[in-house]
């Protein structure tokens, strides 16, 4: 009983799903009852002839009162309805200033949602703002225009004659090459701070560069031009920035890319994949070419050889955490998404999943640890954009690369209901280990229990065949386990932590001062800086 | 990826000696190395096998020497013994004399560690005086050379196409697995190199001891010759023999005696895979692939796009006389005889012809062509036509290249003399020749005691300063002591060996392990890594070229199904290279059942079909592996038909491999059991990623797929397998399609007016590129899959105006049109503009002067055109500057407008003072508007009929 009557409690306490539930109320007949199966049968006997909303605002009811997954008490997915026949594959989203949601497909179309932030989402306005694009993979709005990434170039668009749909396309940018090969795909960021905008070109094939500038991100600057930014790009899923604004992209696991791996674009530096560096000779602004890695080797063994090799922030074990990283937001809603604030979420295409990513600073560069957040949406996740209040959406496809949630397509919204998992907040690396903080105090005993972790470390071959297997394998022991006033915190202190390795932890002993088990008790930390 | 033992490899300290401190166990040791080794010291060589290996559970290193030396042979065996020591015949001499030649069997007789080091044939006549042993020597190399078939050899030219074929079959189909790679490479250090050269199944001097025919003739079929399996087959065909073949023997070629010129019928080729956009992009390019053809053809292309061929040879003409050559192909090809260029018909373009004429003198003439496709298309038809007979295609036989025979080294010609060749029959059974070679009567050596009586230490013995007349083997120490330590458990021999340490024991003498790892043993060496490789699948990672591991596959695979594959040939991974050998049935003919009983395989699980209660379930799984279901098919071929995306293995042979219990556990976790792989699980941790179907449960949903590809190639296509198109249509207003257009470039802009006239602006070039009549474009192979190639129109009337800038600057009016486009030339996209009906004018730039190109289609009986308004504006005066409306072989000018190759229709309205003017340009002509009036702003427009 006490449950349900914390989900009433819970019901009550968020004010959107009130107004939703208020709207409807008149029409819709609900009562709870002991289970799901009880009360679905008695809401559709209590709504004879129920039209299709009906019929979803009952789904999502059950939903909230009766999760189907123990992620689902913490965040309420929705999925909105298509328009019918049109292959809607969103490979980017944004904001239009008039609160609109803009989304752009693989097939080249840009639609626009009317009202994104309808609970549940029964009667989405869909409107299409463009089409006949070259497969959009990135928008981004500024002063009047949309901007879009394209196969072939960065276009402005804008709506000059208010019917809603655009008839003005600039092209801003198309200083690099396609060659008619369909891996060679172009992602597009939001406006950095100085109003640049950041192209990260897959290779061609995602094994070779034939046209120019493929396996490169370049700076597109608000005139116009391009700056070539960085090199050594394989196959990109998606770019974006964190809360300070610095630049990141995911890369994927194949070629020179042990697993798949989000990495920091810094201005000059080489990313891993040597294929691209050909085009050096074009890219007067930068330094030398890079040295060539050598295959078979590891990354930090040839980063401190290669002074530009810019080894990946954090990697995502394959295929423990994801097997097609792609896109991702930072969380900037300041506590409307959950206690997650300034973390990146990070779309899997294939497990069709979120995953979270919390970044630090180790001798001054960014690494840090992941951990799954969020499965079971409905296609391959590939675009995701975070409201202003705090929702995520999240865009996904199948086609080309099958994903677990079996959707040819589908675009979906995540709203947190307010409610704190259990979870590690952020791991911090240590100079003698790591320190873990939590969502909620823990239990003394259990956190402090050795018995309650279990760690391995390893890496990867960094080399020219595809992927690789976990190797150098280690495991280091937990010597000592601090836990902190607050029951927020330990500091484990560990012998054996191994520079370059992924350190992957799990907290299975772990309990919440409530008793609670983590929703999530694995850890991947890439530890390719010691703290000092 | 899987686990690889320790690479053990020798380690030289001294000339002559090693010293071993690694070794992998599971390495080949049929053969006993192959350190250099002088004649004198016998006993200094490494080893790949030690007495004290544990590595191997089930393998004891003495007794695999024991019947990888064939020591039954001699010393007899009972059959327990044999079949534990899985013993390994010696090759058959019936045909010696059709393979082997004198001067081989010489230099082998007198000392077969120097011929062919590392040889597991021990020397017999040691302990014979230099005089009898060269009578021995000479009496046996004529018994020996008589043994032939009466089938004269056939003679082979060097090919140096047949040869580059062949080194590339040899690095990749398995040869390296077993034997040394024969060149360095990117992929392999020096030292590595080095390192597999003395730590590989030794080839010797194989370009003294035979023929190209008489190699060809073993490598496909080895178990003739070499019946124990250790050199299985590898399913070549006669051309692939032959090109391994001419590599191996290639010193024949450039060191051997000068043998007579051979012609070998047809062209050599080069294949090129390389996107250029002229022939010239060939030149200096590394071909993929090389070999010969009968005729100029484009079959042995591995891709459609970004590639070229060259094709070079004689012609052989029977009469004097004009000939003209007709060569049509997509894109571009040149064709030289006698040095010259006969036909230029180069460039990116549709299928178009060109023809040259030429005076040709009976006789032969050097024929060259290159030919390249970029996009779509792709073909070729070269034509001939001698004056006043028909046009045909040149026939093979007047297509030739000119090769050397090959012949073996140092040759030795042997006259056979009948005294001889009885006296050596007599020693090949007296000397104990015939116990290990089936080749004359068998003679075991009486003296030999039996396998179960030997005594480890016996001075004399083959083990021991072995006495005259008595096998002198060249063993290392340790494998000396191997011996010496298993014969002192001689008794052990007679006990039978469990399931799993039989298995172990066949996947080593076979050397299976150098291919596939098993309980994390073996698999492909670091330095072998590289020569395993994919067939042109590269997107399927490691699992596109890695052989799969073997870790319970007797519980994995079904029992029928191993005995195909081992027996039959049966392969369901056509991406992979390197080819999975037939090792004899005879020979395993008791693995499948050894797997699958050491692998606990149950009776239950080797069953036919599911339940058929199941059967009914089978429209589940359908639709699970449909696109509204999982999408399997975005990665795996289903009964040849193509994925959505790479091509994994064809689900349609599951049920017919797999048992049902391992294809279950698969699917809810693949890393678990093939660590590595790229499939994702769809029911992770157990718990079903789609909940619709069935219900969400795991366990129905497995059984509805089992039960679904239990129908094998039978079963009903998944739902969004094959492709449904998807016409885009303007029907009010104008519809854009951005896309790769074939015929329009990377860039191309396709505009379908509802008028049923449609075009295609090509944004690399700037330039309009196709105009056609009709149904607009079919969007759907961009819309499925992964969207790739290049799509055509789908209208009628389709004509592809000229490459090439639209604009330019000329010097004077005779100066020639630049060839240089886009940006090169100054060009810049600057996008379009949208009018009220969706039409869009194109926006560009062209060195600082602004252009907007405006068609608008109109009706029109019997078809309808398009207009073009163009717009130009400068910040200073445009003229002179020059528009290029048309190329063409025949300009007209008609009252009012100018008819294109009686084709395309073309009227202007010109602003005063501009007229149209035609001129020649090489064997064309083309139609220029020169801008000449003053001004910042000019406004003309073209209209296009077709």
């Amino acid at each position: 009983m006490n449950r349900f009557f914390a989900t009433i409690l819970l019901l009550i306490a968020m004010p959107s799903l009130c107004r939703a539930a208020q709207s409807f109320a008149p029409q819709l007949n609900y009562q709870k009852l002991a289970t799901r199966a009880e009360t679905e049968k008695s809401a559709l006997a209590a709504n004879p002839n129920a039209s299709a909303e009906i019929k979803v605002l009952i789904a999502d009811r059950l939903d909230l009162d009766f999760p189907k997954t123990e992620e689902d008490n913490y965040y309420h997915m929705l999925t909105f309805s298509l328009p019918p026949e049109v292959q809607l594959e969103p490979g980017a989203l944004e904001w239009m200033p008039d609160g609109k949601l803009a989304v752009s497909t693989r097939v080249g179309d840009i639609w626009l949602l009317g009202n994104p932030k309808e609970e549940p989402p029964l009667h989405p306005r869909w409107s299409r703002y463009a089409s006949g694009l070259h497969e959009v993979l990135g928008l981004a709005f500024r002063n009047g225009w949309l901007y879009c990434t394209q196969r072939g170039e960065v276009t402005r668009m804008k709506d000059t004659n208010g019917d809603g749909r655009a008839d003005v396309f600039e092209t801003v940018n198309d200083d690099w090459n396609i060659g008619g090969d369909y891996h060679e795909y172009a992602f597009g960021s939001k406006f950095d701070r100085e109003g640049n905008m950041w192209v990260v070109l897959c290779l061609t094939g995602s094994f070779t560069s034939e046209s120019t500038f493929r396996g490169w991100c370049l700076r597109i600057t608000p005139e116009g031009k391009a700056i070539p930014t960085c090199s050594g790009i394989r196959s990109p899923g998606g770019i974006g920035m964190n809360a300070s604004g610095d630049m990141f992209y995911t890369d994927n696991q194949g070629p020179w890319n042990g697993a798949c791996a989000l990495k920091h674009l810094v201005p000059g530096d080489f990313m891993g994949n040597p294929e691209g560096n050909k085009w050096y000779n074009l890219a007067t602004n930068l330094g030398p070419r890079p040295l060539t890695p050598q295959s078979g080797s590891r990354m930090m063994t040839e980063a401190k050889k290669i002074p530009q090799l810019r080894p990946p922030a954090v990697y995502f074990p394959y295929p423990k955490m994801g097997q097609s990283a792609s896109g991702f937001f930072c969380d900037l809603s300041d506590g409307k998404f959950g206690p997650f604030s300034k973390q990146l979420f990070v779309g899997d295409q294939t497990h069709s999943t979120v995953m979270r990513v919390h970044l630090e600073k180790v001798q001054d560069h960014y690494q840090g640890a992941c951990f799954p957040f969020r499965e079971g949406f409905a296609s391959g996740c590939l675009s995701l954009i975070q409201s202003e209040d705090g929702s995520a959406f999240v865009g996904g496809t199948d086609r080309g690369w099958g994903a677990r949630g079996g959707k040819p397509f589908a675009l979906q919204r995540l709203v947190w209901r307010g409610v704190t998992p259990f979870e590690i907040h952020e791991m911090h690396a240590k100079s003698d280990g790591f320190e873990l903080t939590f969502t909620e105090p823990v239990n003394a005993a259990t956190a402090s229990a050795v018995s309650s972790y279990k760690i391995q470390t390893y890496t990867y071959i960094y080399q020219s065949n595809y992927g690789s297997p976990e190797v150098d394998k280690t495991t280091p022991s937990i010597q000592s386990i601090t836990l902190a006033p607050d029951h927020k915190s330990v500091r484990l202190k560990i012998d054996g932590l191994q520079e370059g390795h992924v350190h992957e932890l799990h907290l299975a002993g772990v309990r919440s001062e409530k008793g609670k088990p983590l929703l999530h008790d694995a850890a991947y930390y890439t530890l390719n800086y010691l703290a000092r | 990826m899987q686990t690889r033992p320790l690479r053990l490899d020798m380690l030289r300290t001294s000339r002559g000696s090693s010293r071993l401190i690694l070794r992998s166990l599971l390495m080949p040791i049929c053969v006993i190395t192959a350190v250099a080794l002088s004649a004198t010291t016998l006993f200094g060589v490494g080893v790949q096998i030690s007495p004290t290996a544990s590595v191997h559970p089930g393998v004891d290193p003495g007794e695999w020497l024991l019947g990888e030396l064939n020591c039954s042979a001699c010393h007899s065996a009972s059959p327990t013994e044999a079949n534990r020591l899985n013993v390994r015949h010696s090759p058959v001499l019936i045909d010696t004399g059709s393979r082997v030649t004198p001067q081989f069997l010489r230099s082998f007789l007198n000392n077969p560690q120097s011929e062919k080091p590392g040889t597991l044939m021990p020397d017999v006549l040691h302990g014979l005086s230099p005089n009898e042993k060269s009578k021995t020597i000479d009496a046996l190399t004529h018994y020996l050379t008589s043994l032939r078939s009466t089938n004269p050899p056939s003679s082979f030219g060097a090919s140096p196409h047949l040869l580059q074929q062949g080194q590339q079959l040899y690095h990749s189909v398995g040869c390296v697995a077993c034997h040394a790679p024969q060149t360095p490479s990117e992929t392999l250090s020096p030292e590595a190199f080095t390192s597999l050269q003395s730590s590989s199944i030794p080839l010797g001097n194989l370009a003294r001891k035979t023929t190209v025919d008489a190699l060809a003739n073993f490598l496909q079929d080895p178990l003739k010759a070499r019946p124990s399996g250790r050199m299985p087959s590898l399913n070549l065909t006669r051309g692939e023999s032959l090109a391994i073949a001419t590599y191996l023997l290639r010193d024949q070629a450039t060191h051997g005696p000068k043998g007579p010129a051979v012609k070998l019928p047809g062209l050599q080729f080069d294949y090129y895979e390389k996107l250029v956009h002229s022939t010239e992009g060939l030149e200096g390019a590394v071909p993929t692939l090389s070999g010969s053809v009968q005729e100029f053809t484009l079959s042995p292309k591995r891709r459609n796009e970004g590639m070229g061929f060259r094709f070079t040879g004689t012609l052989t003409v029977s009469r004097e006389g004009s000939y003209t050559f007709f060569v049509s192909c997509d894109d571009g090809a040149k064709l030289w005889i006698d040095g010259q260029v006969i036909v230029d018909n180069d460039g990116v373009h549709s299928p178009s012809e060109k023809s040259g004429k030429t005076a040709l003198k009976a006789g032969d003439h050097p024929i060259a062509l290159l030919y390249f496709n970029e996009h779509a298309g792709g073909e070729l038809t070269v034509r001939w036509q001698e004056e006043g007979h028909g046009k045909r295609p040149i026939p093979a036989t007047a297509l030739s290249h000119a090769s050397q025979a090959m012949e073996p080294l140092d040759p030795e010609n042997l006259v056979l003399d009948a005294t001889k060749v009885a006296h050596g029959e007599a020693l090949f059974s007296s000397l104990g020749c015939a116990a290990c070679h089936v080749g004359g009567p068998l003679n075991r050596p009486a003296k030999a005691p039996a396998l179960a009586t030997l005594k480890a230490s016996n001075a004399g013995g083959c083990l021991e300063s072995p006495r005259s007349g008595v096998p002198q083997f060249a063993l290392s120490d340790e494998q000396r002591l191997a011996l010496v330590s298993t014969v002192g458990r001689v008794a052990q021999l007679s006990q039978p060996l469990d399931d799993k340490s039989k298995v172990a024991r066949t996947m080593a003498a076979m050397n299976c392990t150098a291919c596939h790892s098993r309980d994390g043993m073996g698999g492909p060496s670091q330095a072998r890594d590289a020569f395993f490789s994919t067939a042109n699948h590269e997107d399927l990672g490691d699992e596109g070229r890695m052989p799969p591991h073997l870790s319970g596959v007797g519980s994995k695979l079904r029992k029928d199904w191993i005995q195909k594959v081992l027996f039959e040939k049966a392969v369901v991974r056509p991406y992979m290279a390197t080819r999975m050998p037939q090792f004899g049935r005879e020979n395993l003919s008791a693995l499948p059942d050894l797997l699958s009983r050491a692998d606990g395989s149950t009776a239950a699980s080797q069953t036919d079909s599911p339940p058929s209660a199941m059967i009914t379930d089978a429209k589940f799984g359908r639709q699970l592996v449909g696109t509204t279901g999982l999408s399997c098919i975005a990665c795996h071929v289903f009964a040849g038909h193509k994925s959505l995306g790479v091509p994994a293995l064809d689900l349609t042979t599951v049920v017919q491999r797999l048992q049902h219990d391992w294809f279950a556990k698969y699917l809810v976790d693949p890393a678990s059991l093939r660590p590595g792989t790229r499939m994702p699980s769809f029911w992770p941790e157990g718990k079903a990623a789609n909940k619709d179907i069935l219900n969400g449960d795991t366990s129905h949903q497995i059984e509805s797929i089992w039960a679904y590809l239990s129908a094998g190639k039978a079963a009903r296509l998944p739902e969004g397998l094959v492709p449904v198109g998807a016409e885009l249509i303007a029907t009010q207003e104008a519809v854009i399609y951005r896309h790769f257009i074939e015929g329009a470039g990377s860039r191309s802009i396709g505009v379908g007016y509802p008028e049923k006239a449609n075009l295609a602006f090509d944004a690399n070039q700037l330039r309009l590129a196709m105009v056609w009549h009709g149904k607009f474009i079919d969007a759907g192979k961009h819309r499925r899959d992964r969207g790739e190639g290049y799509q055509g129109p789908l209208g009628d009337d389709v004509l592809r105006l000229p490459e090439g800038a639209p604009f330019a600057r000329l010097a004077s009016p005779d100066a020639p049109w630049p060839a240089a486009v886009g940006k090169p030339a100054g060009y810049q996209m600057k996008g379009y503009h949208l009018d009220a009906l969706q039409r869009p004018s194109f926006r560009y730039t062209f060195n600082g002067m602004e252009v907007e190109d405006y068609p608008i289609a109109f009706a029109r009986e019997p078809e309808p055109g398009l207009k073009r308004q163009i717009r130009l504006h400068a910040d200073s005066t445009i003229a002179p500057l020059y528009f290029r409306a048309a190329i063409g072989q025949q300009i007209q000018s008609k009252a009012d407008g100018f008819v294109i190759d009686n084709r395309l229709t073309l009227r202007f309205q010109l602003p005063p003072g501009i007229t149209p003017m035609v001129r020649k340009s090489g064997s064309n002509s083309e139609l220029l508007i020169p801008i000449t009036t003053t001004g910042h702003d000019v406004t003309f427009t073209e209209e296009l009929t077709w």
